[in-house]
């Protein structure tokens, strides 16, 4: 029994704790508010989220993705094999916490009478989110798992009669094809565990997870940003896969970088075009425009499913365009991270033959460039979904005031990452993300005609004023910052 | 009279509340190979990085190159040459795209000389970055902090993660290389500062306890065997200079600094005692420094 306890205050401690008692109130928020009549009164872009299914799915699905992390990184971690049969002991402590912690919570909505979802449907709800948190964030071919998730929370129950029929309990074939999929991904989970060892790619994931959870995320993001965990993974395996590692050339395609370093001849006097280009390529192997191209094709086919699942988005089509292209533009694990994994090279890298100046100036450039690519991969994306899905939205001056105002947003943006850069990676991508939430909504409004041209301008003069003088004051902050 | 290529005065470094630096004095003229000693957390890294102008000192004056360190220019970087403790390379390079695109920094980037590094350390330039081991990931450091042929090579533990034989070569290498250059290292294995070494600099606390030639050094910190004729006292036991002495009935063993010929003399006639001299290894230097 004590080893049971041990390993439980294990997982419900600490950031995990934290973790759960923030999904736990929003549940309760959630029971205690009619929230569909909430969303449908503020007309705004959130009706899909504001719901109770939406609620309990969430919280079924982001408290199961911690789970998973914990349950794999106990077992994962080398102190874990000093209990006698751990891994079907952490399996048994998993299960009870999700019964009490998630199964519990999502219920007591039935027993005090603030759910219009019949009890079965609850009860899929629970079991598929939890399946597809227990796995997305260890292994992203699972990640179509994540599907039901996403179905359960963003689609609105009154446009779609399948999912109408499912929450009222009246669904038996869409639900035991849930829960058929669910015990089977329950099944493989624990298969995986039971057979967890330092060969497998989950482990080294299930450590760098661990890591971050457990509030170690400098470690984290440092072993992953060096791929040190990767290496210790790579450095388990035999000596014969690691040659054919060592052989394979997984980078060797047309969408890196790795052609220019190849064509590289030596130093010769640069312009400063050419200056940038070459302190870009110290940045990622990946083409900025691979990127954007890409999150621009998987823009259009989220933007095409949306049309799909939420034709009465309160918005209209134009809204949800909008918000995507918007999206598209902030391209936060690609561009923003590689920068960010970049600065625990800056030290080393400020030594070469550049006055600190020089240094900060090409590299903040050389990031803008990135920035900017980003920017009009938004803009062209916009562009090709309005012609498809919302051609009242190709107007000049709806155009014109986009690539203006999403132009001067972009750069706000950038002037806050730049100056919280050093501030660690959740602050930095944070304030990123909270800028792209603002000029999402800025954006509808703007399209729909709520927001005039002159105020318009008036917003984007005051953003574009207050970032250059933040972009003055980190290129200063910068110039005199310590470096690793 | 030879360029000074450093020269800290007065450096005072702390991270919040805990100093690190305490008005530290170091100088360094062109074509020595100084080693800096200490023991973990006594400020060796950070004490490189505000030479090297990439941490702020809170006092003191860094000047290296002739060049305030903060706003060294261009051409002074061109002069310089650093290996990271922690070395944080690009991982999803090759080696020669590493080299090439570093080389494409440098005026003087020496391609041939790099090219016969990377065949002596057996470092395949096919191999990627992010795959090798932490040893070899430091031989392909140095190889691209010498590969512009630095005046002044910076080195931050520069052989802790080699194998005996790769820190051989990186020695003789090293000893090759050196001719008019000044290398400033820092090392916890004094068998390679006693190897490459004329000078060192001691730093305990954050304080420069000693700096100067390694031989001087040898040649004033010693360890000193008294046999008195009576019981010495044992908590009153004092000689000048002394760093530590273990007192045991009639003996005594004493380390001193400051060593002088007439020391053993003066000892011996304060407490009737024969005295005898052992000198010391690096090794053993540093732990008597370093002792209390």
């Amino acid at each position: 029994m004590g080893d049971y306890l041990r390993i439980a205050t294990a997982y419900l401690c600490g950031t995990a704790a934290a973790v759960w008692c923030f999904f736990f109130l929003c549940l309760l928020g959630v029971s205690a508010t009619n929230v569909e009549e909430l969303a449908r009164n503020q007309g705004g872009i959130l009706v899909g989220v504001l719901s109770r299914k939406s609620y309990m799915a969430m919280f079924a699905f982001f408290n199961a993705c911690v789970l998973g992390v914990l349950l794999r990184d106990n077992i994962a971690h080398p102190w874990a094999s000093v209990l006698p049969h751990y891994r079907k002991k952490h399996l048994v402590v998993t299960t009870l916490i999700a019964l009490l912690f998630l199964g519990i919570p999502m219920f007591a909505m039935e027993f005090v009478g603030t759910s219009d979802i019949a009890p079965t449907s609850v009860a899929v709800i629970f079991l598929s989110c939890l399946a597809a948190g227990l796995w997305t964030l260890h292994h992203p071919i699972m990640g179509f798992l994540a599907f039901p998730f996403l179905a359960f929370a963003m689609t609105s129950s009154s446009s779609s009669p399948v999912l109408a029929a499912f929450l009222a309990g009246t669904n038996p074939a869409t639900s035991a094809a849930l829960v058929f999929m669910s015990l089977l991904a329950l099944w493989a989970l624990a298969w995986r565990l039971l057979a967890l060892n330092e060969d497998m790619f989950e482990y080294a994931i299930a450590r760098m997870w661990g890591d971050l959870l457990r509030g170690r995320g400098g470690q984290t993001f440092r072993g992953l940003f060096n791929a040190k965990t990767i290496e210790d993974y790579l450095a388990a395996l035999p000596a014969d896969k690691r040659a054919a590692l060592h052989n394979r050339d997984p980078l060797k395609s047309p969408f890196t970088n790795l052609k220019q370093l190849d064509n590289l001849s030596g130093y010769s006097e640069r312009n400063l075009w050419q200056r940038l280009q070459l302190w870009r390529l110290g940045t990622q192997p990946e083409l900025t425009s691979t990127s954007v191209g890409f999150l621009m094709v998987l823009s259009l086919i989220c933007i095409a499913l949306s049309m799909y699942l939420q034709p009465d988005f309160p918005s209209g089509a134009g809204g949800i365009v909008v918000i995507f292209s918007v999206g598209l533009m902030t391209n936060p694990f690609s561009i923003w991270l590689s920068w960010f994994k970049r600065r625990h090279r800056l030290g080393y890298e400020s030594l070469r033959p550049r006055t600190r100046q020089q240094f900060v100036q090409e590299l903040g450039l050389a990031f803008l460039w990135d920035i900017i690519g980003c920017w009009l991969g938004g803009v062209l994306c916009m562009g090709i979904a309005a012609a498809i899905w919302a051609p009242e939205l190709l107007q000049v001056k709806n155009i014109t005031l986009f690539i203006c105002c999403t132009g001067v947003g972009q750069f706000c943006a950038y002037a806050m990452e730049i100056w919280f850069f050093n501030r660690g990676m959740i602050a930095s991508v944070s304030c990123a993300l909270c800028a792209f939430m603002a000029i999402a909504q800025w954006m509808i409004l703007t399209m729909n005609g709520s927001i005039g041209v002159k105020v318009n301008i008036a917003i984007a003069s005051v953003l574009a004023a207050a970032s250059v003088a933040m972009i003055a004051l980190a290129y200063r902050r910068w110039c005199r910052a310590d470096l690793d | 009279m030879s360029e000074t290529m450093l020269d800290l005065r007065g450096v005072s470094k702390s991270f919040g509340h805990k100093p690190v630096l305490k008005e530290v004095d170091l100088s360094l003229s062109a074509g020595s190979v100084l080693g800096l000693v200490g023991k973990n957390g006594t400020g060796k890294t950070t004490l490189l990085k505000c030479a090297l102008g990439l941490q702020h000192p809170q006092r003191g004056d860094v000047r290296i190159l002739g060049e305030p360190a903060w706003e060294l220019s261009a051409a002074g970087k061109e002069r310089l040459g650093y290996v990271p403790q922690k070395i944080d390379l690009y991982p999803w390079m090759k080696i020669r795209q590493i080299t090439a695109y570093t080389g494409a920094f440098y005026p003087r980037w020496n391609k041939p000389l790099v090219e016969r590094l990377l065949r002596e350390w057996e470092l395949n330039p096919e191999d990627r970055v992010g795959l090798m081991s932490v040893g070899q990931t430091q031989k392909l450091a140095i190889i691209l902090a010498l590969g512009h042929e630095p005046d002044l090579l910076v080195l931050d533990e520069p052989a802790a993660s080699l194998d005996p034989v790769a820190r051989r070569q990186f020695l003789e290498t090293l000893l090759d290389m050196v001719g008019a250059r000044t290398v400033l290292f820092s090392t916890h294995i004094t068998s390679d500062l006693e190897r490459v070494a004329d000078r060192v600099a001691v730093l305990k606390d954050g304080k420069i306890v000693y700096s100067g030639e390694l031989d001087a050094l040898k040649d004033s910190v010693k360890r000193l065997h008294v046999q008195a004729a009576a019981p010495l006292p044992n908590g009153s036991f004092r000689v000048p200079g002394m760093l530590h002495a273990k007192v045991t009935g009639n003996e005594a063993v004493v380390s001193v600094q400051d060593f002088t010929a007439d020391l053993p003399e003066r000892i011996a006639q304060q407490w009737s005692a024969s005295v005898s001299v052992q000198d010391l290894n690096l090794e053993d230097i540093f732990l008597e420094l370093h002792h209390g």
